[in-house]
């Protein structure tokens, strides 16, 4: 038979900084643990598809080997890209909102990178996710692969940085840097 | 019983000896890295150098400034068609090493051309941001990480200006540079990383602040004056009490000490200058002129100011002249011309100042720029490219040579990624490295200063000796 008060464990000598650094635990973890209800969605496409869209870093090399857009990517960003009920300001939203949507699901990379054709060909599903925001048969596309304005001359693509691109048409004149020229942002 | 020799620790004890050990080692660890700093520039001397960076901002279109002649004239002619330079006008340089291929310079820069024959300036060919060394086969099968936005303006005057192209840098090679060599600067009144464009990427550093000045000198307070009897001194006087004094909270004494700081730095290099001796080598009236008119002034007066490392930056916009790059009725006039003219006349004359003040051989110049531009004409100018070349000009250059390799000038050839966008073949970290080695940093420690030298072949590309 024992005599006199059990010796708590120490712990519970001082409760309230082990209670306090145990809350403090629960809040981190919770905190970091890993959540699927986040990331950039992407118009017509299949929400488990978006979701792969957030993480990789894609598009760095702007001649990376083309490959086949994925069939199941049908974007109609650009059905109104040169459609006759349209104008040429409202071209150039279009082809920035493409610009934006691209960005949005390759948040690393930024615009793509290059010429028009190249810039053509990974909006048009050359990118790791067979991304096709444009499709690639689209009528303002030309022989040589570059996304044309509504009187068929090659948009100018001009990087300023990773997230801002001017892009000028060289308007019904069909040449650049003439006071026809429209450009976004103006 | 014998008492152990590990005597009896209670928790506040362990804790207590612990905080005392800490603050201890600060400070020893502190000593250490002084001790570092001091030994990475190695030799311990007491000259003085100096950099001076160029920026040209917006990408120099460096295939009009070295041209090819002879029998590589017609292709090149035909790449550029009308960005082509007509042969007549070209200024020929004859370098000491010669790949078999001959070139002339822009007729834009005789005074160029005469420091490169005299021996005061070098070409470096093709260099550009890389994060490793990169050939065509591997930058069209992606078996390399390439530089994110290639070809943009403001993500390659960063990566140029940080030489961290691969990852996110809060800091220029300028200015870790300046955070490694200023241990030679002791009690220096005033930063020794001094721009006279604003603030930049390249200067910024961990430890050294970026000062910036003016073409007319210190930035000073408006109204600031002596005179303590006018309204003006009246107010500048109160102001100066105001941030003097122990200000409450930690924003209020960061902003007073700041402000504190400036005004006083603004005050003892007015009044240095206003010492310094008249150059009288004569300075073009132009924005790069009167940048580095200023920066030979405030070479000047270093010992005053006990500097014997400084750092400079300045630059030139315009660059990015697109169509405007030519006069459409003459291929050796139009804005491009009209840029090339003046870098050319402002270093030159910026030499000469050196010269003057008796540092030439303490003073190194060298020009970056976003990237360089497409070779092939888009029908009315050029567009953004990627390697480039550069000049670099002084008394310590071993001047009259092309350093690096000129691309074979073909588009679609062995160097191109498309539309004459060379694949650099020396890297921006090589670049930076020969010029850091020469300032005083030691091979040991070039890779605080560039993270990523190690990846590339030549730490040392020999153009200063």
């Amino acid at each position: 038979m024992t005599s006199g008060r059990a010796v708590p464990h120490p712990l519970l000598k001082r409760p309230l900084p082990f209670f306090t650094a145990l809350v403090a635990l629960a809040i981190l973890a919770w905190y970091f643990w890993p959540r699927s209800d986040v990331g950039p969605v992407v118009p017509n496409r299949p929400e488990s598809q978006a979701l792969s869209a957030a993480s990789p870093s894609t598009t760095s090399n702007p001649n990376s080997k083309p490959s086949p857009p994925a069939s199941a990517e049908v974007s109609h960003l650009a059905d109104t890209l040169n459609s006759p009920s349209t104008d040429i300001h409202a071209d150039l939203r279009v082809v920035g909102d493409i610009l934006t949507t691209f960005r949005t699901n390759f948040p690393h990379d930024g615009n793509p990178v290059g010429d028009n054709a190249e810039i053509t060909a990974t909006l048009t599903g050359r990118n790791q996710l067979h991304l096709a925001l444009i499709p690639p048969g689209h009528a303002a596309i030309n022989a040589q692969h570059e996304l044309c304005d509504r009187w068929g001359t090659p948009f100018f693509f001009h990087a300023e940085s990773g997230t801002r691109m001017a892009i000028r048409s060289a308007g019904p004149d069909k040449k650049m840097w003439t006071a026809d020229d429209v450009v976004l942002p103006p | 019983m014998k008492k152990s020799a590990v005597p009896d620790l209670s928790r506040r004890h362990f804790i207590g000896a612990t905080c005392c050990a800490a603050v201890g080692a600060t400070g020893f660890l502190s000593s250490l890295a002084s001790l570092r700093l001091i030994g990475a520039v190695a030799p311990a001397t007491t000259d003085y150098k100096a950099l001076v960076c160029l920026f040209l901002q917006g990408g120099n279109d460096a295939n009009n400034l070295i041209v090819p002649t002879g029998n590589d004239y017609a292709a090149y002619a035909a790449a550029r068609s009308n960005l082509a330079l007509p042969q007549t006008g070209l200024l020929p340089i004859a370098p000491k090493t010669s790949d078999g291929r001959t070139f002339a310079l822009h007729p834009a820069v005789p005074e160029l051309q005469g420091l490169f024959a005299s021996g005061q300036a070098a070409l470096l060919a093709n260099a550009g941001t890389l994060v490793f060394p990169t050939t065509l086969a591997q930058y069209k099968s992606a078996s390399v990480p390439l530089p994110p936005q290639l070809f943009s303006h403001s993500d390659q005057q960063v990566q140029w200006q940080s030489s961290v192209p691969d990852k996110p840098s809060t800091t220029g090679w300028g200015g870790r540079l300046a955070d490694l060599v200023n241990a030679f600067n002791t009690n220096n009144q005033i930063s020794m990383s001094i721009s006279l464009a604003g603030t930049n990427f390249f200067q910024v550093g961990n430890l050294v602040d970026e000062y910036a000045v003016t073409t007319n000198g210190a930035v000073t307070m408006a109204g600031a004056t002596s005179n303590a009897t006018s309204l003006d001194g009246v107010r500048y006087k109160a102001q100066k009490d105001l941030f003097a004094q122990s200000q409450p909270g930690l924003f209020d004494a960061a902003f007073a000490g700041i402000s504190s700081g400036a005004i006083s730095h603004g005050e003892l290099l007015a009044s240095v200058l206003a010492g310094a001796p008249t150059l009288t080598t004569a300075f073009p009236s132009t924005s790069v002129g009167n940048q580095l008119k200023m920066v030979a002034r405030l070479i000047s007066t270093a010992s005053n100011l006990n500097l014997k490392r400084q750092i400079f930056f300045v630059q030139l916009g315009g660059w990015d002249t697109h169509a405007s790059q030519l006069d459409s009725t003459d291929p050796t006039a139009g804005t491009h011309a009209g840029l090339l003219a003046q870098i050319s006349a402002g270093i030159n004359a910026f030499y000469n100042a050196t010269v003057e003040l008796g540092v030439a051989s303490q003073v190194t110049t060298f020009t970056a720029s976003d990237f360089g531009r497409t070779y092939r004409s888009n029908g009315d100018g050029s567009d953004h490219g990627w390697g480039n070349h550069q000049i670099v000009v002084g008394g310590a250059v071993k001047g009259t040579d092309i350093y690096g390799k000129i691309p074979t000038l073909t588009v679609n050839g062995p160097d191109d990624t498309g539309q004459g966008r060379w694949i650099p073949t020396t890297s921006v970290d090589e670049y930076a490295a020969t010029l850091a080695t020469w300032f005083g940093v030691s091979g040991t420690d070039l890779q605080t200063v560039l993270p990523n030298i190690g990846r590339f072949a030549h730490p040392n590309l020999g153009f200063l000796s």
